[in-house]
C-alpha cells in the first residue's frame, strides 16, 4: 500500500511541473506586450523599459520561471495589473466561498445521486430505471448556466424562498446563497454519479459474494447496505477523484450565475480586464487542486480497498 | 498488456478501469435510442430551416414590441429589442451545432494522431505525448479553455482554439490504449513481417480499428462543446453579441428575468432538446459498436483509459 | 458416508418434486430445469452429475431461493421435513432457513467471499445475525470454526482478507460460513472445480468429516465423476435440465443405464469403476 501511494505521489510530480509550466506560459503567449496592456495609453518608450524591470520581465525566461514559482510557492504571485496589490491578497480571501460552494455541490451530488443509482440497479429495466436513464440524460444535456437562472426564477425571483444572488456575511446566509448554485452544480454532476454507481451497482449485485451472502442468511437491509456499499464505494471514491475536475468546471461558471465572490468570478473578470497574474495565479490554483484532490482519492482508496497491495 | 511497459500505464489503476467500463447504460433500448435521437436533432434543425424563411430575421430590431410575450407571432416572445427570440434561438442552431462540431472533431483528429503515434513508436515521443495529456487533463476544463480565451481573446476563435487545446487529450488517451493492444495482435504483426513500413501500418490498418471508440465518444462530447460554447458566451468570453448564440441570448435576456422570463428559458429548452438527442446517439453508437474498452467519464473533464 | 447408507431409516429431510425453472429468450423461455424430482436423507451425500449448463447448479440456487429475475420457478415443490415448501418460502422465513438448515457453498471461493471485509468479519457477521453471540462469543466462535475446517494458526487468519489466502484455505473458510449455523443439508456447487487436484481432496475429506460431525446431508455437484464415485451414496445423472438416470453410486457408475450416462463415462480418462466398487456399499 505504501508503494503504491509513494508511485502515485512521484508520478503527480510531472504534472505539477507541466502545470506550473502551463501557467507561467499564459503570460508570455499573449499576443502583445503585458507591459503595453498593463500602461495602456502611456506606453512611452521610458515607461514601458521601467515596468518591464519592475516586472522582472527583461530577465532570462528561466529566471522568469523561478521568480514565478518563488511567488507561487509564498502565494504572492505578483502583482495584480488591475488592483495593483498582490494577487495572493485578491485570491485568498475568495478561496472560502469557492470551497464551499464545492463541499455543497458535492453533498447534494451524492445524496442526489445515491438513492437513485440504488433505484435504478435495484430495479434493473423496469420503468423506474428507465425513468431514471431518462432524467440523467436530460439533465446532462442541461447548461448548469441556465439551471441557474431557472432556479433563480423560480425559486427566489417568484417564489420568494432563497435570495437570487449574492453569498452574504454570515455562514447562515452564505449557505442560503449557496443552495442555489450548488443545486444547479449538482445536478451537472449527479447524471455522470449516477450513471457510473448504477453500473457499478448492479456489478456488485450480481457477483458471487452477494449471493452467496445471501445465502448465509443474512437480511437484505445487510446484504445491501453493508456488502454492496461498500463495495461500490471504492468504485465511486475513485469516480469522485476522477469528476474533482469536471466538479470545478461547473462551479467556476455557476459562481458567475450567482455573482459568488469566489475565485471562479474572479478568473472570468479577470479575462476581461487582461489581468494575467490573476489568470495564472488561479490557472495554477486550480490544477493543483486537481492533482491534490486525485492524490487524495488514490489515497481514501487505498485506505478502504483491502486489495490495493501494489 | 505489451512488452513494453511505461510508466503511465501504471496511472490507471484497476479501479479506474472498472470505473471505466461502467459508464455506459447498457441496456437493450439502445438501438433504438440512436433513431429517436437523430430525430430529436433533425426535427430541431428542420425547424430552424423552416425558421429561416417563416420567421422573422434575428436581427431585425422592432422596437414597437419590446419584450413582448410569447404569441403566435413570436412563440418565444421577443427581446429587450423586439427581436424575436425563437428565429434568434433556431440561427444559433447552425453556429453552436457547427462550432462544437469543428472542434470536436479537430481534436479528434489531433488526438487519434498523437495517440496513435504515441503509442505505436513509444520511446520519447510517447512519453512526451503522454505527459502532455497528464497536464492537459489536470487543469478543470472550462479553466483551460477561459486561460486560453485570455490568451487569444474573447470570441469565436478564443473557444474554438481553446476546445481543440483542452479536448484532444482525451482522444489521445484512449488511442494510445488501442493501439497498445493492437499492435500486438497477429495482423499488424502479419503486416509488419509483410515488410510494410510502420506509417503504412499505424494508417492504413490500425488506424480504422482504433478509432471506433473516439467517434463513439465523440458523439457524446459535442454535447459537451455545445455546453461550453454556451457557457463561455454567456459569460461573455465566447461569440459576442448581436450574433446570435444560445448562450448569448440567455445572458442577454438575464437583466430582464423577471419581468421577461422567456429570453433566458426558452432557448435553454432548444439547448436541452438537442443536447437529449446527440447524448442518445451516442448511446446508441456505443451499444451498436460495442464499445466496452471505453473510456470514461468525461464527460468534461477526466478521461481514463481502459489500459 | 457408508453408514448413512445404511441408515434406511434415515429421515427424509428434503423432497424435491417436478422442480421446473425456466429462463426468459428472445422467442419463448428456456427451462434450465425440467420436472426434476429428488429426495435427501439425512447424512447421505447426493452426487448430481452432468456437463456444464445442465442445470445442476440452477437446481441448488433455486432451494435456497437464489434464482432471482429473469429466472423463474415454473412449477414444482421443494418440501422440508417439516412440511415447509422452499420455492415458495416469504422472505423472512427464506432468511431464517438459510445458512441454518440449508447452508451452500460455491465453485469459487475468491468469488463468493466478500473482497473488503476479513476473514474474522464476515465470519462474525454471520454468527451474530443469527443472535445469541456477544462480540467476544462471535470472535471465539469464529476461531473455533476456523478450526474446525483445520485452517492453521486460525487466530492469525482471522484479520486476514480473501485474497491474502489461498484458494484452499479460502475454500476452507467459506465451510466455516456454511456451518456456522449448523445446517442439516450443505448445497455444494462444484466446491473443488477451481482448485488444484491436491487440494481437492483434502476439501473433499474436509466436508466428510464435518459431515459425520453434524450428520449433515450434502449435495455435491461436479462434473468430476471420479469425485462423485468417491463420496456420493447416490448419484443423479442430469442432462438438459433433466434428471436422466438416479440411483446408488455403483448401480449408476457400473451400469449406466441411459445413454447419456454412458457417455459421460467414457469421457472419463480413467474408468471410475473400481473406486466406485470401493465406496459404494
Amino acid at each position: 500500500m505504501g508503494g503504491f501511494l509513494l508511485r502515485r505521489a512521484l508520478d503527480a510530480i510531472p504534472v505539477l511541473i507541466g502545470v506550473t509550466l502551463v501557467s507561467f506560459a499564459l503570460i508570455h503567449l499573449a499576443p502583445g506586450d503585458p507591459v503595453r496592456i498593463l500602461l495602456q495609453g502611456h506606453a512611452t518608450p521610458a515607461n514601458v523599459v521601467a515596468l518591464r524591470r519592475q516586472l522582472g520581465l527583461d530577465r532570462s525566461l528561466p529566471e522568469q520561471y523561478w521568480q514565478f514559482i518563488r511567488s507561487a510557492a509564498t502565494f504572492s504571485f505578483g502583482r495584480s495589473f488591475e488592483y495593483q496589490t498582490s494577487v495572493g491578497g485578491i485570491v485568498a480571501p475568495r478561496i472560502a466561498a469557492s470551497a464551499m460552494l464545492i463541499a455543497y455541490s458535492l453533498l447534494l451530488a451524492i445524496a442526489m445521486a445515491v438513492p437513485l443509482a440504488f433505484t435504478a440497479a435495484l430495479g434493473r429495466d423496469r420503468l423506474r430505471d428507465h425513468a431514471i436513464r431518462l432524467g440523467t440524460t436530460v439533465t446532462f444535456a442541461m447548461p448548469t448556466f441556465w439551471v441557474g437562472l431557472v432556479l433563480a426564477l423560480v425559486v427566489s425571483l417568484k417564489l420568494r424562498w432563497l435570495p437570487p444572488s449574492g453569498y452574504g456575511t454570515t455562514f447562515l446566509q452564505h449557505v442560503q446563497g449557496l443552495t442555489l448554485p450548488a443545486i444547479a452544480v449538482a445536478l451537472y454532476l449527479s447524471p455522470l454519479l449516477i450513471r457510473v454507481m448504477r453500473s457499478s451497482l448492479i456489478d456488485t449485485l450480481s457477483s458471487e459474494y452477494v449471493e452467496a451472502t445471501r445465502a448465509r442468511g443474512l437480511s437484505e437491509p445487510r446484504v445491501l447496505g453493508k456488502h454492496v456499499l461498500r463495495n461500490s464505494l471504492t468504485s465511486t471514491v475513485t469516480l469522485l477523484g476522477l469528476l474533482f475536475a469536471v466538479l470545478l468546471s461547473g462551479t467556476v461558471v455557476v459562481e458567475n450565475v450567482f455573482a459568488i465572490p469566489g475565485l471562479g468570478s474572479l478568473l472570468v473578470n479577470s479575462v476581461s480586464a487582461r489581468d494575467f497574474p490573476i489568470i495564472q495565479a488561479l490557472t495554477l490554483i486550480f490544477g493543483v487542486a486537481v492533482i491534490a484532490v486525485g492524490l487524495l482519492a488514490d489515497f481514501v482508496y487505498a485506505a478502504i480497498d483491502p486489495r490495493v497491495r501494489l | 498488456m505489451s512488452s513494453r511497459s511505461s510508466p503511465y500505464d501504471t496511472q490507471r489503476t484497476s479501479a479506474a478501469r472498472r470505473v471505466a467500463q461502467r459508464l455506459r447504460w447498457g441496456s437493450a433500448s439502445g438501438r433504438r435510442s440512436a433513431g429517436v435521437g437523430l430525430t430529436l436533432v433533425g426535427v430541431v434543425v428542420l425547424v430552424s430551416v423552416i425558421g429561416h424563411f417563416v420567421l422573422s430575421s434575428p436581427t431585425a430590431l422592432k422596437l414597437e414590441s419590446t419584450l413582448a410575450h410569447p404569441s403566435v407571432h413570436h412563440p418565444f416572445g421577443t427581446d429587450d429589442l423586439g427581436r424575436d427570440v425563437l428565429s434568434r434561438t433556431l440561427a444559433a442552431t447552425w453556429l453552436d451545432l457547427g462550432v462544437a462540431f469543428a472542434t470536436t472533431y479537430v481534436g479528434v483528429l489531433v488526438g487519434v494522431l498523437l495517440g496513435a503515434v504515441a503509442g505505436y513508436l513509444g520511446g520519447w515521443l510517447e512519453r512526451v505525448i503522454m505527459r502532455l495529456t497528464d497536464v492537459v487533463i489536470a487543469f478543470p476544463f472550462i479553466v483551460l479553455v477561459i486561460a486560453i480565451v485570455a490568451i487569444v481573446g474573447p470570441g469565436i476563435e478564443g473557444v474554438a482554439i481553446g476546445l481543440v487545446a483542452a479536448g484532444w487529450a482525451f482522444y489521445a488517451r484512449f488511442t494510445r490504449a488501442e493501439m497498445l493492444s493492437l499492435r500486438e495482435r497477429e495482423y499488424i504483426q502479419a503486416a509488419r513481417t509483410l515488410g510494410f513500413s510502420r506509417r503504412r501500418i499505424v494508417l492504413r490498418h490500425a488506424l480504422p480499428n482504433i478509432i471506433r471508440p473516439s467517434l463513439t465518444y465523440s458523439v457524446s462530447d459535442m454535447v459537451l462543446n455545445i455546453l461550453y460554447i454556451a457557457s463561455l458566451s454567456y459569460l461573455g468570453l465566447g461569440i459576442q453579441p448581436p450574433t446570435a448564440e444560445w448562450g448569448a441570448i440567455i445572458s442577454d435576456g438575464q437583466q430582464y428575468l423577471l419581468t421577461a422570463w422567456w429570453i433566458s428559458t426558452l432557448p435553454g429548452v432548444v439547448v436541452v432538446i438537442v443536447g437529449v438527442g446527440l447524448v442518445l446517439v451516442g448511446d446508441g453508437l456505443a451499444d451498436r459498436f460495442r464499445v466496452r474498452r471505453e473510456l470514461v467519464i468525461d464527460t468534461a473533464g477526466v478521461a481514463a483509459t481502459t489500459q | 458416508m457408508e453408514a448413512a447408507t445404511d441408515s434406511h431409516e434415515a429421515r427424509t429431510l428434503l423432497r424435491v418434486r417436478n422442480l421446473t425453472v425456466s429462463f426468459p429468450l428472445p422467442a419463448g423461455r428456456a427451462l434450465a430445469v425440467d420436472r426434476v424430482s429428488f429426495d435427501v436423507r439425512q447424512g447421505e451425500t447426493i452426487g448430481v452429475v452432468g456437463e456444464s449448463g445442465c442445470g445442476k447448479s440452477t437446481t441448488l440456487k433455486t432451494l435456497v431461493g437464489l434464482v432471482g429475475a429473469p429466472g423463474r420457478v415454473d412449477a414444482g415443490q421443494a418440501l422440508w421435513g417439516d412440511g415447509r415448501d422452499l420455492l415458495h418460502m416469504p422472505r423472512p422465513g427464506l432468511r431464517e432457513l438459510r445458512g441454518r438448515e440449508v447452508a451452500m457453498i460455491f465453485q469459487d471461493p475468491l468469488e463468493s467471499l466478500d473482497p473488503v471485509f476479513s476473514i474474522g468479519d464476515q465470519l462474525r457477521e454471520v454468527l451474530r445475525s443469527r443472535g445469541g453471540f456477544s462480540k467476544a462469543a462471535a470472535r471465539r466462535e469464529a476461531l473455533h470454526l476456523l478450526e474446525r475446517v483445520h485452517i492453521p494458526a486460525a487466530d492469525r487468519r482471522l484479520a486476514d482478507y480473501p485474497h491474502q489466502l489461498s484458494g484452499g484455505m479460502r475454500q476452507r473458510v467459506t465451510i466455516a460460513l456454511a456451518i456456522a449455523g449448523s445446517p442439516a443439508l450443505l448445497l455444494a456447487d462444484e466446491p473443488t472445480t477451481a482448485l488444484d487436484v491436491t487440494i481437492q481432496d483434502q476439501i473433499l475429506s474436509l466436508l466428510a468429516e464435518l459431515q459425520d460431525e453434524l450428520d449433515m446431508a450434502i449435495v455435491l455437484v461436479s462434473h468430476d465423476l471420479g469425485i462423485i464415485a468417491q463420496y456420493a451414496d447416490r448419484v443423479l445423472v442430469m442432462h438438459a435440465g433433466q434428471v436422466v438416470e438416479g440411483g446408488t453410486a455403483s448401480e449408476v457408475l457400473n451400469t449406466p443405464r441411459h445413454p447419456h450416462t454412458a457417455a459421460l463415462l467414457a469421457s472419463v480418462p480413467r474408468m471410475p469403476g473400481e473406486t466406485a466398487v470401493r465406496h459404494g456399499i
